[in-house]
């Protein structure tokens, strides 16, 4: 009962999206962002539960006491407190303490060069971000590649 | 699985057995046109069900049946309840030859009549203009790809308030025509007292300025105004079932009639007050049409389907006291508390949301008669159909991800690129892994539940068919 729509990233398109609330209240992260970018290591759940839900006993992790105290360890050493200049500190937001639900871009540094292309992609098209909205990669949710016509009808060598 | 195309006729069969057996009460609890039949059959299921027991007289445990049996009713009725104003109504319009200022003599509309469609009654109704532009060549799909995309740069809503505007706005049309009288008078002499509109051309100017001011809000820009758009067009290619073109042609019959009622008007040199489009007829004769059975589902079909169910999903969700999946370090009651705003406000789906669409079938395909289909194609009777489908997503200046990584090429950016890359993938094995298991989950909930209102299955669970919702109990249903 389950069939998987296929899509690829010849699906998935780049653009702003606005309405988006803020993220990180009440901290120096305080702002807009982009969709987050699952990082896989749940499932998805019944009815998509593990990405919208909390603290019901699905989608969370288990560790065992070593491998959480050596996380621990390096979230205090390397991400709970930032440098900000040669004398001041700030506080990382609470829900970079730790697995998060998604990497947040702009936040997460694994994403920073996510970032970067997105901006410097849109530069060299002749656009700049609109202050209004947030950039971002979004998927369609079926696949304009195998509905076209050159993709489907058989051997026919695709463009690209 | 694709045959539940065509076997239509075998369901109606197996409903028609089902609605005469001894059990059917069941099912009339769950499809009863009345109230009054509801609640008959809440009564007489729970007699059956709990025959030589006297739990039947029980007021509460009846009246428990009766109000299940009511409110699948009215569930049920908005599926089924069809009046013939709901209908797809033709709407004749006179065409002026100065409608236009396009020089083109082939695509320049002739004076005389076209014919429209026009919205189902009491659906929403917020049609907007949009002024478009291209993407720069380099970040445009490929020409062979048979993808073309528009972003919008400003848009501005209608808001008719004569009852003529509602069916023919006429807004574009004097766009048109204003556009034309700047282009007349801009070979006027000009001079130090000469130069702009001629009076009568500044009189009629005034006119059209004065009725789009009227008829419409505020032109802004796109993403300032809250109205993120891009137009994504395809060529695609359809299954099309071969009932679809028995329906079509009964549509086209029915607009050649009102066409033909409308040429005999002399729409061409009718006389009358308004230089744009004006109603001449209607015509909306449901009695008299087909419905089309538009399986098997397509391809789009299936991503509407997804597209409307992951749009809602997170609404209203959030992640009481957990900000991540797993907390580690040192943390404060009072960050734990802190209230956690909705996810789908703060977490946008990386989905590419669509708002609307069109289809168009190119003139030659239509032309012929019939399907096309051999007579020696065996059921379902389908044919792959070539149609362009043109999406309303709503991204601000949408461009394809292997465009934006291409657009990267040669400036020595390779790991922004595969940053692009995996980011992209991971993004399109979210919404294809999501959806599906959001679809599934609900196909599975009906089956699994007795009680339920489903769909007509089909070959996968979420190729429901967008378009035409045939609803029936599950359960104790034949499936």
């Amino acid at each position: 009962m389950n069939t998987l729509a296929l899509l690829s990233i010849y699906d998935v398109w780049g653009g702003g999206i606005n309405n988006v609330q803020r993220s990180f209240p009440a901290t120096p992260y305080s702002g807009a962002y982009g969709p987050l970018v699952q990082h896989g290591l749940t499932s998805v759940g019944l009815m998509g539960h593990f990405f919208r839900s909390d603290g019901r006993g699905h989608g969370s992790h288990t560790l065992s006491p070593e491998c959480a105290d050596e996380l621990a360890a390096k979230l205090a050493d390397e991400a709970h407190w930032l440098r900000v200049g040669a004398k001041k500190y700030v506080q990382a937001p609470i829900a970079c303490r730790g697995i998060p639900h998604g990497f947040a871009p702009g936040v997460h540094t694994v994403l920073d060069e996510y970032v970067g292309a997105l901006e410097h992609a849109y530069r060299l098209a002749g656009r700049e971000e609109s202050p209004w909205t947030k950039l971002g990669l979004f998927s369609l949710p079926f696949s304009g590649v195998t509905q076209a016509r050159n993709a489907i009808e058989p051997f026919k060598p695709l463009t690209r | 699985m694709n045959a539940f195309a065509d076997k239509h006729q075998l369901h109606n069969h197996r409903w028609y057995k089902a609605l005469r057996c001894k059990d059917k009460s069941v099912l009339e609890t769950l499809i009863a046109y009345t109230k009054s039949g509801a609640r008959a059959a809440a009564h007489t299921t729970l007699e059956t069900q709990t025959e030589g027991t006297s739990i039947a007289e029980s007021r509460v445990v009846g009246q428990m049946g009766v109000e299940n049996a009511l409110k699948s009713s009215a569930a049920l009725h908005p599926f089924v309840n069809r009046t013939a104003k709901d209908a797809l109504e033709f709407v004749a319009l006179t065409v002026r030859a100065s409608a236009t200022a396009d020089g083109n003599p082939v695509t320049r509309p002739q004076p005389g009549a076209a014919l429209g469609v026009a919205r189902v009654a009491n659906a929403a109704r917020s049609a907007a203009l949009h002024a478009c532009g291209r993407p720069p060549a380099a970040v445009r799909p490929p020409t062979a790809s048979g993808m073309g995309v528009l972003w919008s740069v400003a848009a501005q809503e209608l808001s008719p308030r004569n009852e003529q505007a509602k069916t023919a706005p006429g807004v574009l049309e004097r766009y048109a025509l204003l556009a034309q009288l700047r282009a007349e008078s801009a070979v006027r002499p000009q001079g130090a007292f000469r130069g702009g509109f001629s009076a009568p051309a500044q009189h009629a100017a005034n006119g059209y300025e004065r009725y789009i001011r009227d008829e419409t809000c505020r032109a802004l820009p796109s993403a300032a105004g809250g109205m993120t758009r891009s137009f994504i067009g395809i060529k695609a290619l359809l299954s099309v079932h071969e009932g679809v073109w028995g329906a079509a042609h009964q549509l086209a019959g029915e607009a050649e009639r009102l066409h033909a009622q409308v040429a005999a008007m002399n729409a061409d040199r009718r006389e009358t007050s308004t230089r744009t489009a004006e109603v001449l007829g209607t015509s909306c004769r449901p009695a008299q049409r087909l419905e089309p059975l538009c399986t098997p589902a397509t391809g789009f079909a299936k991503g509407f389907q997804l597209n409307e169910l992951l749009r809602r999903c997170m609404q209203t969700r959030t992640r009481k006291n957990e900000p991540c999946k797993l907390l580690l370090g040192v943390y404060t009651n009072a960050e734990l508390n802190r209230e956690m705003p909705p996810v789908m406000d703060t977490e946008p789906m990386p989905l590419c949301t669509i708002c609307d669409f069109g289809l168009r079938v190119p003139t030659e395909v239509g032309a012929s008669d019939g399907a096309g289909i051999p007579d020696h194609v065996q059921h379902p009777r389908v044919q792959g159909c070539p149609v362009d489908l043109s999406l309303h997503v709503c991204l601000d200046g949408a461009i394809r991800a292997t465009e934006l990584i291409g657009a990267l090429d040669g400036a020595g950016e390779i790991h922004k690129q595969r940053a692009l890359l995996y980011v992209g993938s991971s993004q399109a094995s979210f919404i294809s892994e999501a959806g599906t298991a959001i679809s599934a989950a609900q196909a599975n909930a009906n089956i699994n539940s007795s009680k339920k209102i489903g769909v007509r299955p089909h070959s996968n669970p979420h190729s429901v068919s967008a378009l035409t919702p045939q609803p029936f109990a599950n359960g104790s249903a034949p499936t």
